[in-house]
């Protein structure tokens, strides 16, 4: 042989040397990106946690109350927590409470306290009544002022009246497990996540219970029953689309039809979960598609020839298979539900509310709407309070994703 | 006949044939010589026809390991596997075809007296019947021919028929004649091997009509 | 063609001019043949020639192609499978079938077993189910394999042990007619002699239809074979015959190799 076969000539060589340095490049290249996007994820984590700590906290003040010489009760066989805070009310429990901020602060503690402050005092009193009988310390929520004034802003008459307070020990910020079993308020000091969360909670409910099995049914009806025409053609390009639409133009249509249909549900999570069902259905069923697509067909054609019937295929085999698919798709399409924010400000989500949503249909707001309601309080108490509620918003993410993932890892199987 | 998909199959089946081919010529020959030097008594001929008898089983033993490896490497079926273990038993035959010459060859040279013996002339004329027969047969298994084998068959009824008046004819002159009781004896044996060549040669026609068709001839008169 | 070569009474399938059309192609032209109960039959020929296509018509596979159509008449025990009122789930329980790459359920190997009788009802209680599922194991020369590990997946097994897995599953629904496309084609030497063996021991008590591209394996495995070509079914005979004599010149040219 006097010439080299093709690929031992030196000039193959050097091409090879082009395609590995090629293939470096591209490595390099997609671990550089990699790594840009953990730095950008680790980034906003870090600023969010940095920026939310403090809104898990609130200015609190150390106030003694001596109840032994006020004659306060708390009759027995009261049916709850409330109807005993009314009746300590009732019996001037405020002006104790006040009383005592002025007796430990100095003068004008009563404003320094919050005006809710006594709240705290009856419900540990309705909790304990033998706290009646004795003289308590209790962590009271500063006021608003005082609050402002601790952290550097605000009043200039009150800065060195929180100097004294915060040097006597009597005034501290401190881990404010408040926040997560409170609802919105107009003090910062009083706000809390908990209405926003129950409500974010009661719509999700109602999306998933609405849009998983709807689409999951309309994916295995189209990819198992349906005939291959145009107009299961038309179909699946309507829903494809459906994926792409805007989410503000769902929240026309909530309003549009949905309360129209219940004029009296105004900002309910019923009304919610229904808009943003239609907005996360076309996701599942798209992912649905294509999870039952890629189940083999060497399975179906196994349970047929035992004699399983088409329903008995389906449910048996294909639907386990596709299981996993379907599952990412719930959770991409529930994620994405969890953060709209437009289509609930359409249908009315966005209205101050106060007390946690009792059910489907009561009043709530969700954790992206309240959040972007605080965002636009003036009140510097607020800033660090929205931060908060957007740490809640990601752990809640995180958990709901967990749990798919979870569920999806279960039923992943080998084929 | 198409040819088979793979080459190779073709080149074996024809390098078999060939040796069945070669085989039937030397025989052929062999019977033809042993005849001659019957009737010439030349004794250098018969050493001969009995010295090249061992080319015809060396053939024979290639036959057979042709046979075998084709079948080992091929998997024949239907008209191949027919005709392949057809040409391994008409591979034994011709090898016993030429064994029944080497013994006329043997005999002749102690024949004495051959041109007195009468019946001597009817001798030749059996064996070139038979020499015919082989002769025919191979011809039929070349082309594939049950119709040629059959009639081959029906030939050896005149082999039989000779061999009983020569039969008869040696009878009588040994007893009119004691003293040429030994020659004519040999001549007896000579008579009986072209027989049982003729039956040889009915056992080949028959297998090539099997391999050719897929049954043995029916309802022949033997 | 149909040859008169049974010797019982009453073959167990029995086909009439069975035709099937894929739209306008038309892909089995046809084809008469009776399936007997006591031996097995198989079907050779080149590809694409309609046998595996006339094969899934037996236990109406087909259906499930949008656009394929059957024609004539197919008859199990008498009955049209196609025409007359018989349930095609019910068909498909005493018609069985095993594929040519063994498909086990992801799910563990006695669940494989388990889900045929269990669907059809065929057991009442575990303990039956546990007798249905070893019998069809042992049946299926996998029980000593595989009795300490019912539990493990049934795509953990090797090749060989998942198509006779895919027996044994085919068996546990005590079916009448087994039919096999090229079970073999996706296995190694031994593991193919086992499921041949496996055949052997099954004859008689299935009636058994196998399709295979290995004219040796029909030759070692059935007893009556037929050849089809571009559609039609050329011959029907039994098998030691269809090897050493064949009639048709077709069948000659293709056992012999000379086809192509």
């Amino acid at each position: 042989m006097t010439e080299l076969a093709a690929t031992r000539t030196p000039a193959f060589e050097a091409r090879l040397k082009k395609r590995y340095a090629a293939e470096r490049r591209f490595r390099l290249a997609g671990l550089g990106a990699i790594l840009f996007s953990v730095a950008v994820l680790l980034f906003l984590l870090v600023s969010m946690t940095m920026n939310g700590i403090g809104g898990f906290q609130r200015a609190t003040v150390k106030v003694p109350v001596d109840f032994t010489a006020v004659g306060l009760t708390v009759p027995s066989g009261l049916a709850d927590r409330a109807s005993a805070v009314r009746t300590l009310e009732s019996q001037g429990l405020p002006d104790v409470v006040r009383f005592s901020a002025e007796q430990a602060l100095g003068e004008g503690g009563g404003k320094l306290i919050g005006a809710d402050a006594w709240r705290v005092v009856a419900e540990q009193v309705a909790d304990n009544p033998a706290l009646l009988q004795e003289k308590t310390e209790f962590a009271l929520p500063a006021s608003e002022d005082l609050a402002t004034a601790y952290g550097g802003e605000g009043q200039a008459e009150l800065q060195p009246v929180a100097r004294r307070l915060a040097a006597e020990g009597k005034l501290a910020d401190r881990f404010d497990p408040g926040f997560l079993t409170r609802s919105d308020a107009t003090d910062p000091q009083q706000v809390g996540i908990w209405g926003a969360l129950k409500g974010s909670m009661l719509t999700m409910l109602v999306t998933l219970v609405l849009a998983f099995p709807i689409g999951v049914s309309a994916a295995l009806y189209l990819e198992e029953y349906a005939k291959r025409n145009r107009w299961t053609d038309l179909i699946e390009v309507s829903i494809n689309n459906l994926a792409a639409v805007p989410s503000i133009i769902f929240g026309l249509l909530g309003l549009a039809v949905f309360l129209a249909l219940f004029p009296n549900m105004r900002s309910a999570p019923l009304i919610g979960g229904m808009t943003l069902a239609l907005m996360t259905m076309p996701v599942i069923v798209i992912s649905g598609r294509n999870a039952i697509k890629a189940v083999p067909p060497s399975i179906r054609d196994g349970a047929m020839a035992l004699g399983a019937s088409p329903v008995q295929v389906v449910f048996h085999h294909v639907l386990p298979l596709a299981l996993p698919g379907i599952l990412t798709g719930t959770i991409i399409g529930m994620a994405r539900a969890l953060g709209e924010t437009a289509p609930l400000l359409m249908i009315g989500m966005r209205a101050f509310v106060a007390t946690p949503p009792g059910g489907f249909t009561d009043p709530a707001t969700v954790l992206p709407v309240q959040i972007f309601l605080w965002s636009d309080e003036i009140d510097r108490g607020f800033v660090e309070r929205t931060s908060a509620a957007i740490i809640v918003l990601l752990v809640f993410l995180l958990v709901m994703n967990g749990l798919a993932i979870y569920l999806r890892n279960r039923f992943e199987k080998k084929w | 006949m198409a040819e088979h998909t793979v080459k190779a199959f073709d080149e074996d089946i024809t390098r078999l044939r060939g040796l069945i081919a070669e085989m039937g010529g030397l025989a052929e020959v062999a019977i033809e010589e042993a005849m001659q030097a019957l009737v010439t008594g030349d004794a250098e001929l018969a050493k001969a026809v009995v010295a090249r008898d061992k080319k015809l089983d060396a053939l024979e033993s290639e036959v057979d390991a042709m046979a075998i490896r084709t079948i080992a490497l091929r998997a024949p079926m239907a008209d191949d596997l027919r005709e392949i273990i057809a040409a391994l038993k008409i591979g034994g035959v011709l090898e016993r075809i030429g064994d029944y010459a080497k013994n006329i060859a043997k005999r002749a040279p102690r024949i004495e007296g051959r041109n007195r013996f009468e019946p001597l002339t009817l001798i030749p004329a059996m064996g070139e019947l038979a020499a015919g027969m082989v002769h025919d047969v191979l011809t039929a298994f070349a082309a594939r021919d049950p119709v040629l084998a059959r009639e081959v068959i029906e030939r050896d009824n005149k082999v039989d028929a000779f061999y009983d008046s020569i039969f008869r004819n040696l009878v009588s002159y040994m007893v009119e004649n004691p003293a040429t009781i030994s020659s004519a004896a040999e001549l007896l044996f000579v008579a009986r091997n072209i027989e049982r060549i003729g039956d040889h040669a009915t056992n080949v026609a028959e297998m090539v009509h099997f391999a050719a068709v897929g049954t043995y001839p029916e309802d022949i008169e033997r | 063609m149909v040859t008169d070569l049974t010797t019982e009474t009453q073959p167990k399938m029995r086909t009439r001019d069975v035709s099937v059309f894929y739209g306008d192609k038309q892909a089995v032209d046809s084809v008469s043949i009776d399936i007997p109960t006591e031996d097995v039959t198989a079907f050779i020929g080149p590809s694409g020639c309609g046998k595996s296509t006339f094969l899934r018509a037996l236990n109406r596979m087909n259906d499930t192609i949008a656009s394929a159509r059957v024609e004539g008449c197919i008859e199990l025990d008498g009955e049209d499978i196609y025409k007359s009122k018989m349930d095609v789930v019910q068909l498909r329980a005493r018609v069985g079938m095993v594929f040519q790459k063994p498909n086990p359920f992801p799910k563990s190997i006695y669940e494989n077993i388990a889900y045929g009788p269990r669907i059809h009802g065929l057991a009442e209680g575990k303990a039956q189910l546990d007798a249905i599922v070893e019998k069809s194991l042992r049946r299926a020369g996998l029980w000593e394999e595989v009795k300490d590990r019912l539990t493990d997946s049934g795509t953990a097994l090797s090749g060989g042990q998942q198509q006779r897995l895919c027996i044994a599953r085919a068996i546990a629904v005590q079916p009448e007619v087994i039919l096999m496309d090229e079970p073999c084609s996706a296995l190694d030497p031994i593991a193919t002699a086992k499921i041949e063996e496996l055949i052997d021991e099954l004859r008689g008590r299935y009636a058994i239809v196998i399709v295979t591209h290995s004219m040796q394996q029909a030759a070692r495995v059935s007893q009556r074979t037929a050849f089809f070509h571009l559609g039609k079914m050329v011959e029907y005979g039994h098998t030691s015959d269809i090897f050493t004599n064949p009639r048709e010149e077709r069948t000659k040219d293709y056992i012999t190799g000379r086809y192509g």
